[in-house]
């Protein structure tokens, strides 16, 4: 017993060294796991901050301004060239065209702010001068062809090349095999009084001269036109010797020369048409054609010089809604067919070889898209 | 300002002895056309002062300060620095010779009227420095070429050139270039009246590089002086009066005859 007692109390003497490792292991795994949580919290805090990865921000960056760029920079008409066979035609090359009288050339120090327009014709300008609302050009000569060789083209056959054009759905593909000037013009007006026929040419870039025939030439303008408002309108014009109009597709106005009109071109004669004088001869009358408001449609227009010497393409638009002041012969002053206010010394241009009263160069009235 | 009558002009085949009137702005290399600028300047030794440009005369180069006093540093004590800022703000003094050349223009005859001509007008100007002092600076000229409307009292600016121009050792300090212009005399398809212009003279203006004009030339004695301005800021094409004062635009005569073609 009294071992057994002693047994105890020597059991009972060692408690507390027991419950000292006891506790102390106890101690030691609290700190350990309570550094772990510590450890892991701050782990986990520091996941929750770390910032999401920049490889997108650029893309964001980079995508915002390439799309302003483009719609700000690029002209909708050059989206809208012609046909890709024609751009597979090559470029001839031709001595550049003489820079007589042509601006402040040299190209100095880059003091002038504001467009250039003094180098524009009345056929249009190097460069867009209202994007979006231009009308592109493109001269082809079927004197040539398109190494710059002589063809064989005579005045009928030219003729039947205008007339397979347009039955083919204005396809510039056909004047493929024929020389194509080198540079495209731009303009917001198709409005040409009485000039001679060498200068058409020169303003595409090719240089007047003995070496070449200002004749059988043509020019297709391509753009968009629109009324907010929309309207009912149709063309008058005059074109020594081609003036073909036609809007969504549909032929309004056949104003080319009186003798040889129907050749180009089915045209059923106005009760308007050969009254009076535009230019060197008597002024047609196109069709009614109605736009609808703020919608856009595709304008084409063809003018052309058959035997060479003068040259005009009178382009005006009669509103429906609208009454117009006559001139001397009683016929209406009709506003010039534009886009854009037509600048100052373009108009300046026109008004030199423009008898007064033949047209309205100032009128508000603009088939603008933007 | 001076203005030197010049004995009678043979230059062209179209222009005979036309009284030359030559406004020579003729700056005076010394007397201030370098903007009075205050600035500091520095000779070699490193001592320097803030001065304002006053002239450089004998190989000096004297300097107001700011309390009205004046200072003289002679040239080759200058440092490099300000001898260069003198030598591209002190415009050199120059001389301006004006060839004017007309010829007609090749053009397909089969498809042109007799009556229709075309001439070209080139004019070579030659831009020569007449002070020995280096020049690094780039001048401005501009030529203009004017013409008289046949059927009006009308004058039309019918071309327009401009030139930079640096005058170096390479060049000699000389420097060349031409602008042309067409001149179109022809029939009106109105078949009422001949049109166009011919040519009647030049106008060649040099400026230096802070664009005071340096140097003035002309064949045109109608033009004045104070209208040169006006003259220069008209477009090609532009139709003005002997005043330089803006014209409308001449237009084609309408008549009931055109009835009968």
């Amino acid at each position: 017993m009294k071992r057994l007692i002693h047994k105890t109390k020597g059991i009972i003497k060692g408690a507390p060294t027991a419950v000292l490792v006891s506790a102390g292991i106890h101690i030691a795994i609290i700190m350990v796991a309570g550094g772990l949580v510590v450890f892991t919290a701050i782990k986990k805090s520091d996941k929750k901050f770390v910032p999401p990865p920049p490889v997108d921000r650029p893309k964001m960056d980079l995508k915002k301004p390439r799309v302003k760029t483009k719609k700000a920079s690029k002209p909708r008409a050059t989206q809208r060239i012609s046909s890709k066979s024609v751009a597979s035609m090559p470029d001839i090359q031709l001595p550049d065209v003489s820079t007589a009288g042509s601006g402040m050339g040299g190209g100095v120090g880059g003091y002038e702010l504001v467009p250039d327009t003094a180098g524009m014709s009345m056929f249009g300008g190097t460069k867009s001068m209202a994007v979006g609302n231009d009308f592109e050009g493109t001269f082809y000569s079927l004197r040539y062809d398109r190494r710059g060789k002589k063809t064989s083209i005579d005045d009928p056959q030219y003729k039947g090349i205008i007339r397979r054009f347009v039955d083919l759905d204005w396809n510039p593909y056909v004047f493929s095999p024929y020389y194509r000037g080198p540079q495209k013009l731009y303009t917001t007006q198709i409005f040409i009084p009485v000039v001679f026929s060498e200068f058409g040419p020169s303003y595409f870039g090719i240089p007047s001269g003995p070496d070449f025939d200002p004749y059988l030439w043509c020019v297709h303008y391509k753009g968009k036109i629109m009324r907010k408002e929309g309207g009912k309108y149709r063309f008058w014009g005059f074109g020594d010797d081609v003036l073909l109009v036609r809007v969504n597709g549909k032929v309004v106005l056949n104003a080319s020369y009186g003798l040889f009109r129907s050749e180009l071109c089915e045209w059923k004669r106005h009760e308007e048409d050969y009254k009076y004088f535009m230019g060197t001869a008597e002024a047609a009358v196109g069709d009614w054609f109605e736009l609808e408001p703020g919608v856009p449609v595709e304008m084409e227009v063809l003018i052309g010089e058959i035997p060479g010497g003068e040259f005009c393409a009178y382009l005006v638009v009669e509103d429906a809604d609208e009454d117009y002041p006559v001139n001397q012969q009683g016929m209406p002053i009709l506003p010039v067919f534009k886009t854009a206010e037509i600048p100052e010394t373009v108009k300046d241009k026109i008004k030199y070889t423009l008898i007064p009263g033949e047209a309205d160069l100032d009128s508000d009235l603009m088939f603008n898209v933007y | 300002m001076k203005i030197h009558i010049m004995p009678l002009w043979n230059g062209s085949n179209c222009q005979q002895n036309r009284l030359l009137i030559c406004f020579a702005l003729t700056a005076v290399f010394f007397c201030g056309s370098v903007s009075a600028e205050m600035r500091i300047w520095e000779d070699k030794s490193g001592i320097s002062v803030q001065a304002e440009f006053v002239r450089e005369l004998f190989g000096s180069v004297e300097l107001k300060k700011p309390d009205g006093s004046r200072y003289s540093i002679p040239l080759e004590n200058l440092s490099t620095q300000d001898m260069k800022y003198l030598r591209s703000r002190m415009p050199p003094e120059i001389e301006l010779d004006v060839r004017t050349q007309k010829r007609g223009k090749v053009r397909n005859k089969e498809f042109v009227q007799e009556s229709d001509v075309i001439n070209v007008v080139t004019a070579t100007v030659e831009i020569r420095q007449k002070s020995s002092a280096a020049y690094s600076g780039t001048l401005r000229a501009e030529v203009y070429l004017i013409g008289k409307e046949v059927a009006t009292d009308d004058y039309r600016l019918s071309g327009k050139g401009t030139s930079q121009v640096q005058l170096t050792e390479a060049n000699k300090r000389t420097f060349t270039f031409e602008t042309s212009a067409d001149f179109r005399v022809y029939e009106e398809y109105n078949k009422l009246e001949t049109r166009g212009a011919e040519y009647d003279g030049y106008l060649v203006v040099v400026f230096d590089s802070l664009g005071n004009k340096l140097a003035t030339k002309t064949d045109l004695s109608w033009l004045e002086e104070g209208e040169i301005d006006a003259l220069r800021k008209f477009n090609i094409d532009s139709f003005f009066g002997e005043n330089c004062r803006k014209r409308s635009v001449p237009r084609p005569r309408y008549s009931g005859a055109r009835q009968e073609f």
